[in-house]
């Protein structure tokens, strides 16, 4: 199956309850198998996160009743703790929206108090003895990037653009060089253009959907052909989500195709470090086929 | 790691200008355009606070896409001026300053005239096309603003008066 090395030794005690979010199972298998394939690879103690429910994007929900946002995404913090585990996110939308709560339960005890007592009518109870991480942290920070670059062991010759998201920009500068430098281990080459931080327009998509598809993903992945790269490379699902609906838009509205493939960063990692595209269902589900890429990385060239 | 969760959330006491009878939030809201990724989320939130509508159209700050800078935005939003132009142009001394240093259009006195529109150095007040009268940001009450919390890359910021004049001189080089 795999090209390359053996599985590295699991350096740490903590276990990991992964967060799939909604998106990911939905719309990207591929991101969901190679996500596990690259936890395992590197020796975590890296499960789904079990009884998980709807993340809650603050986006709205704060916005609407903050009180129900904080009780309904405590939900899936009360399941951590239960389970002894660390929730990790990979979109960036789920990870705000953990990390959020979070903070603002240990900063407020009557909002705590608030949350417990709504808690309790499922039977259900929330200690704040839980934590929340991105999944770029959990690679760059627990494991680190020495570890990650002896993992790589077929280095991916190929020029892509990037795409981190906005909410892993909030809380933490460090996410957007955490992504970078994870991403360039596995030799790839990033061409910075300025569009790099422009939102994906998910969040503006039922406000503004003309400008949410055609002025933001429209600019980046008209970029992206006019570089002509070789992989948009992304980590939020939430994006994914857009991106993929935008594409769709451009070639029913507008009868322009782009042919530049959205990849999750897991993918490139799972490449790197020896999965075959088979491993982890890259040619299906996706509006855009990857066959150039799984080509162009076969030929080596 | 910093949180805006850990920031002051509500306006304190009005800060008086010295020399003068005039009082003033003792926080602003500051835009920093090299975070902000144009997501449009502030407007969002903003509208679903004042007009119960996920309608960016009816938002009370302002995001735009840079015209001189690709894949930059831009933001107007109120800073409650010591010295409002709005109102001090209006003819009908609709705008007003409470107690708390927020400067509000009282929507029983505006007769929509647009005036402050025209006098604010960045058109903050904007026509209500329903109640035909001008409407602008009302800080959230003196809450923590809701286009603050629902900023998605931290580029609008709640920050002391003091702190945000250097905030801002620093991103403007110093100027």
């Amino acid at each position: 199956m795999r090209m390359g090395t053996k599985t590295n030794t699991k350096s740490s005690s903590t276990k990991y309850g992964y967060f799939l979010g909604c998106v990911m199972p939905a719309k990207m298998p591929w991101a969901e198998k190679a996500t596990f394939l690259v936890s395992k690879h590197l020796g975590l103690d890296f499960d789904y996160l079990k009884e998980s429910l709807c993340c809650v994007r603050p986006g709205v929900w704060k916005a609407i009743n903050p009180d129900w946002w904080l009780t309904l995404t405590s939900q899936n913090l009360a399941n951590a703790e239960k389970q002894n585990v660390v929730i990790v996110d990979s979109c960036n939308g789920c990870y705000i929206s953990h990390y959020e709560c979070l903070q603002e339960l240990k900063e407020d005890p009557e909002k705590l108090e608030m949350v417990n007592r709504n808690l309790e009518k499922a039977g259900m109870k929330l200690a704040l003895k839980t934590d929340v991480k991105h999944f770029l942290q959990v690679l760059y920070e627990d494991v680190g990037i020495a570890r990650i670059k002896k993992a790589v062991v077929n280095p991916l010759n190929i020029r892509i653009m990037r795409h981190i998201g906005c909410h892993a920009r909030k809380h933490d500068e460090r996410f957007p060089n955490y992504f970078d430098e994870i991403l360039k281990a596995t030799g790839v080459e990033i061409v910075d253009t300025p569009y790099d931080k422009t939102c994906c327009g998910l969040l503006l998509y039922f406000s503004d959907p003309n400008s949410s598809i055609f002025h933001r993903i429209g600019a980046k992945m008209q970029t992206a052909k006019e570089l002509n790269i070789d992989a948009y490379a992304l980590i939020c699902s939430g994006c994914y989500d857009q991106f993929e609906r935008a594409v769709k838009i451009y070639k029913e509205e507008k009868g322009i195709v782009f042919e530049t493939p959205i990849v999750h960063f897991s993918e490139l990692l799972a490449l790197a470090f020896g999965y075959k595209p088979e491993d982890f269902g890259m040619m299906y589900c996706r509006p855009i086929p990857p066959t150039k890429l799984i080509q162009k990385l076969k030929e080596g060239k | 790691m910093t949180t805006a969760i850990s920031t002051q959330k509500k306006l304190k006491e009005p800060i008086i200008v010295p020399g003068t009878k005039e009082k003033v939030t003792d926080l602003v809201v500051i835009h920093d355009p090299g975070k902000c990724t144009g997501c449009g989320q502030c407007m969002i939130g903003c509208a679903y606070k004042h007009y119960r509508t996920f309608d960016k159209r009816f938002a009370l700050l302002y995001v735009n896409e840079d015209p001189n800078k690709k894949g930059m935005y831009v933001n107007a939003n109120c800073s409650h001026c010591v010295f409002p132009m709005c109102l001090a142009s209006c003819p009908k001394e609709a705008i007003y300053k409470d107690e708390k240093g927020i400067v509000r259009i009282s929507p029983l006195i505006c007769i929509g005239c647009g005036t402050c529109n025209q006098a604010c150095p960045i058109g903050i007040p904007r026509l209500d096309e329903e109640r035909k009268v001008y409407v602008k940001c009302d800080f959230c009450d003196g809450d923590w603003p809701m286009c603050v919390q629902m900023c998605s890359a931290n580029a609008l910021r709640l920050l002391p008066r003091k702190e945000a004049y250097e905030y801002v001189k620093n991103l403007r080089g110093g100027k």
